[in-house]
């Protein structure tokens, strides 16, 4: 007789490889796509992504939000019911937990044989999926580059990272600029009360920030209000529109109270930090200035890109852009070489894709000028999905043609591969056809 | 023996204590210290500092729009013999002054003025030459430009042949020349840009020398 102890390894092998595990994640997964997606409505594809998709666990469900998603508040109004519960795993958790399960239950413990070859083919092109999820969500960045005609630039901003940059002015003309950098996961919760201090042992100060708001604007205060800030103070603005829908993410413009606080003397500055401001904040400490901003997260690429020319093609007898297209010189180690972007046809580099992403003729701006926004993607998985999707094809495909086979009682694996050698022929030859 | 629906439970038990297990993790602490840096671009636009809070928050726009002096009325200029205002608007809005010269009005002359360096000298040369159809200058090219006496100071000078195409226009118009004069201070950069078929150019470049040297800033006392 085994003893209990003994017995866990193999219970815990069997719970994790069991049918069941794999039914409530699914279930679960489903459960949060539906939630996810009716949240969206008034929070937006980005709250709702990294509440329900993106996290450990859901910190809170709002099922007010659900209902009037649904347009179930046109029967029966049930008001602003939130759920504030942990109890909801997230959809990062259930993807962990799907791949342990569907590595150990359908690559490990699945019977190995010819009539299973499919299918564990099938599993492990969705392990390659779930792991391109995984690399995609730790290791991609994604952002924007905007450049005028004759610019340079090896930069960009992130569409929807937030961060809070600290930089020191230095003197020197060929002495390079820094900035230390707080993410905004580290602020964000920072309501009307809650402070934090962050620290540097370079700075001659402590930050500390406060009041926190998602969607702000500062306002002229009055003198009698407790809040102001140099004159101003933060006033929370919706974060859904005049229809009821939640702003896009790229417009909402976050603000905070810092206090820089002197280390020395205690003495304390305070400002407001507001994403849309047209400079930094100056804080003097010590005879040095700093400026401190908040502002979308930046990111270095390995090259440069300088706009050379940007044209946009109208469709013929209308004011509707057809095709915009940039002429840019890719500066890498003092070599530079003439590239084309134009719409749908990136500039791939260096593990980055560059992709035409706006463009102004100088009407919008106001300026004159002609400018061109141009998305810059990086990601290491970028076509892991497009892989993982194809073996999943040929492993479904070899298994159902093995049991057509063994069910019109052929040879199966002549029958199977060389009905799947035509197919992919036949694949191959209509794509290279279409493009 | 285990019954069917203890079995099934296991995992949405699992689930949930660790779930409650991790309820408390993410938030930080009081004190942070920060860890991240990063080096900031040379391409980088130069730090704007000590700028007050109404101008952060755009508070003064509205302000300074209203006390904003018609820029026309800054400068002086002498219109040169056989150039005449254009009568048309500017697509823009931006022209101080609007002239056109020949026969037909193809070619034209302009003054501009923007705050502060107005975007830089390589920026707007490089977009000049681009409306040419000609390749960027690079920095060392940039630095080499002629210049010519304006306004008691020097102005860096341009002059470019290509296929012109200005702002807006669906095509270029070919064999043009294009003769510039940029001249940067640090509240304003001043703009003088005159463009027309290559001969009619050539033909008006002294016009455009003296257009030039006849702007002068209106002062009410001189």
């Amino acid at each position: 007789m085994t003893s209990p102890s003994s017995n866990f390894p193999a219970k815990l092998f069997a719970f994790l490889t069991s049918f069941a595990l794999a039914t409530t994640t699914l279930a679960l997964l489903l459960l949060l796509t539906f939630l996810g997606t009716l949240e969206q409505a008034e929070y937006g594809l980005v709250a709702s992504q990294a509440r329900y998709f993106e996290s450990l666990f859901v910190d809170r469900i709002d099922i007010g939000a659900c209902w009037r998603a649904l347009a179930l508040n046109a029967y029966f109004d049930i008001g602003d019911i939130v759920l504030p519960i942990y109890v909801l795993p997230g959809g990062y958790t259930l993807m962990a937990v799907l791949f342990v399960n569907l590595l150990l239950g359908g690559i490990v413990r699945i019977r190995k044989s010819p009539k299973t070859i499919g299918v564990i083919i099938s599993h492990f092109a969705i392990l390659f999926m779930i792991a391109a999820g995984a690399v995609s969500y730790h290791f991609a960045s994604e952002g924007s580059l905007e450049l005028v005609e004759g610019r340079t630039g090896d930069e960009f901003r992130s569409f929807h990272e937030r961060v809070i940059e600290i930089e020191k002015i230095t003197t020197g003309k060929d002495e390079p600029r820094r900035a230390l950098v707080i993410a905004d996961g580290q602020y964000r919760d920072l309501r009307a009360g809650d402070k934090r201090v962050f620290t540097h042992e370079s700075l001659p100060f402590d930050l500390v920030l406060t009041n926190w708001k998602q969607h702000a604007q500062p306002k002229r205060a009055a003198d009698d209000r407790s809040d102001a800030v140099d004159g101003y103070y933060i006033q929370e603005i919706s974060t859904l529109d005049e229809s009821g829908a939640a702003l896009p993410d790229e417009q909402l413009a976050s603000a905070c109270i810092a206090i820089a606080r002197d280390k020395k003397s205690g003495e304390e500055q305070k400002g407001i930090l507001w994403e849309f401001a047209a400079a930094p904040w100056t804080v003097s400490v010590g005879g040095e200035k700093f400026l401190i901003t908040l502002d979308h997260r930046t990111y270095k690429l390995p090259f440069a890109i300088r706009l050379d020319k940007t044209e946009q093609e109208k469709h013929p007898g209308t004011e509707r852009a057809r095709r915009f297209t940039s002429w840019v010189t890719k500066i890498a180690d003092g070599r530079e070489e003439k590239r084309v972007v134009t719409m749908n046809e990136p500039v791939r580099s260096a593990g980055y894709a560059v992709f035409q992403q706006t463009f102004d003729d100088g009407t919008r701006s106001g300026s004159g000028v002609k400018r061109s926004g141009f998305q810059i993607v990086e990601n290491p998985s970028d076509h892991w999905p497009l892989i993982s999707c194809i073996i999943v094809a040929e492993g479904l495909l070899l298994h159902f043609l093995m049991m057509l086979a063994r069910f019109i009682k052929v040879e199966p694996w002549k029958f199977s591969l060389g009905l799947i050698l035509a197919f992919n022929a036949a694949f191959a030859l209509a794509m290279w056809k279409l493009l | 023996m285990r019954s069917p629906t203890m079995k099934h439970s296991l995992p949405c038990c699992a689930l949930l204590v660790c779930s409650l297990t991790l309820t408390g993790c993410g938030r930080p602490g009081e004190s942070v210290a920060i860890t991240e840096t990063r080096e900031i671009s040379t391409h980088a636009p130069a730090p704007n500092i000590d700028i007050t809070s109404a101008t952060r928050f755009y508070d003064d726009a509205r302000k300074e729009a209203q006390e904003r002096p018609d820029f026309r009325n800054l400068l002086t200029w002498t219109v040169p013999e056989g150039w005449k205002e254009s009568g048309q608007p500017d697509p823009m809005g931006m022209r101080l002054v609007d002239l056109r010269f020949g026969t037909g009005g193809e070619g034209e002359c302009y003054i501009t003025l923007m705050p502060g360096s107005g975007g830089g000298l390589e920026a707007n040369v490089n977009r000049w030459r681009a409306q040419m159809g000609q390749q960027p200058y690079t920095a060392e090219e940039i630095e080499k430009l002629p210049t010519k006496p304006f306004f008691n100071r020097d102005a860096s000078f341009v002059a470019f042949d290509g296929d012109f195409k200005g702002f807006g226009a669906e095509t270029a118009q070919p064999g043009y020349r294009m003769l510039g004069l940029i001249h940067s201070a640090e509240q304003a950069t001043i703009f003088v840009k005159l463009t027309g078929p290559k001969a009619l150019v050539e033909q008006n470049a002294a016009a455009f020398d003296a257009f030039c040297q006849s702007i002068k800033p209106n002062l009410p006392n001189q």
